[in-house]
């Protein structure tokens, strides 16, 4: 547990709390603020390494072609397949819009643990009789 | 085959490092008059949930705008690169739709690639709306979440704050609650010997006085 945090327990038991509330009241407090940096982490855009350049489709398929060795068996349709696959993948790490938005569906998926970390944060933090 | 990557995002870091973020929270801790301890991180959560409602608002706006770029830019069109040309045509939009001015080349170019679409920039904030509803839903809902939070840690804080005054008028409450059952227990114990002291008067009564038949 971080320094302030301990320090946190202190000052809570100094106030009046006891000592398994002040526990329980400094770990929620400790994990609200694991969920804010959790989400700090993740609200980042995804480096260009992590991206598909922006290809044509024909860029795509002469690529596909040269990959394929002579003789490897691969089908035309296979090809095809595969050119397209990727060029789905192009258009999604080229759109602009779609790359911001995937940040907030980061965000999306870790609202619940959010929601649980400040809920339990304000049902202990009251003084109990 | 080409190789370059014209979006350049510009965050790649986490905003908890960022100067601006932390200028936010101190903003904020000091409008607080500088809370230490326990009330000092309540506060720093708070100002967190503040700036990410004033984040998700304004990539909000962003991609609403990127998604009005997309609406003029035809992605199939390998003559031309459509990233770039989505990112040039999201900044002429951008600084419309935002009241700055554009020069007139670039206003030139917007007005004839929306003409080509039949829009104009109203119309074209409604199209990119109407695509992104599903996710612009999403964005409320993490707006919402976050003034939730605000709420939540706001009730901690003065939970917090006044929890040395409330405990010390519940340790009152109770010190009372004592007293007056130990005055009752005093009472019912004075009660019990009186009774007691009256039962042995009557049973002495006959040795002194006479039987009673």
């Amino acid at each position: 547990m971080p320094t302030d945090f301990q320090a946190y327990f202190h000052e809570l038991t100094v106030a009046g709390y006891s000592s398994p509330q002040a526990i329980d009241l400094v770990e929620a407090l400790l994990n609200s603020r694991q969920v804010i940096e959790a989400k700090h982490e993740a609200y980042t855009d995804r480096l260009n390494e992590e991206r598909m350049s922006n290809y044509s489709i024909a860029a795509l398929r002469e690529y596909v072609q040269e990959m394929a060795k002579p003789g490897s068996g691969v089908t035309k349709n296979e090809m095809r397949r595969i050119t397209i696959l990727l060029y789905y993948q192009v258009l999604k790490d080229t759109d602009t819009a779609g790359l911001l938005y995937e940040k907030f569906e980061v965000h999306r998926k870790l609202m619940r643990y959010e929601q649980r970390a400040f809920n339990q944060l304000r049902k202990m933090i009251q003084v109990k009789k | 085959m080409a190789d370059h990557k014209a979006i350049n995002l510009p965050q790649s870091a986490s905003y908890s490092n960022l100067p601006e973020y932390k200028d936010h929270v101190d903003q904020i801790l000091m409008s607080y008059e500088l809370p230490e301890g326990v009330l000092g991180e309540l506060v720093a959560q708070i100002a967190d949930s503040m700036w990410w409602v004033k984040t998700y608002q304004k990539d909000k706006d962003h991609l609403i705008v990127m998604k009005m770029a997309n609406c003029l830019v035809d992605r199939n069109d390998y003559r031309i690169d459509p990233s770039e040309s989505a990112l040039q045509i999201f900044e002429s939009v951008f600084k419309t739709w935002g009241g700055e001015s554009i020069s007139a080349d670039e206003q030139s170019a917007l007005d004839s690639v929306m003409a080509s679409r039949g829009h104009n920039l109203t119309s074209l904030r409604t199209e990119a709306v109407r695509k992104s509803i599903k996710e612009l839903e999403v964005i409320d809902r993490l707006i919402e979440r976050q003034f939730k939070n605000m709420r939540l840690l706001m009730q901690a804080y003065e939970s917090v704050r006044f929890a040395p005054q409330l405990l010390k008028k519940m340790t009152i409450e109770i010190q009372q609650l004592e007293q007056r059952i130990e005055v009752a227990n005093e009472d019912q114990r004075r009660e019990v010997s009186r009774q007691q002291g009256e039962r042995t008067k009557v049973f002495r009564a006959p040795d002194s006085g006479g039987q009673t038949s």
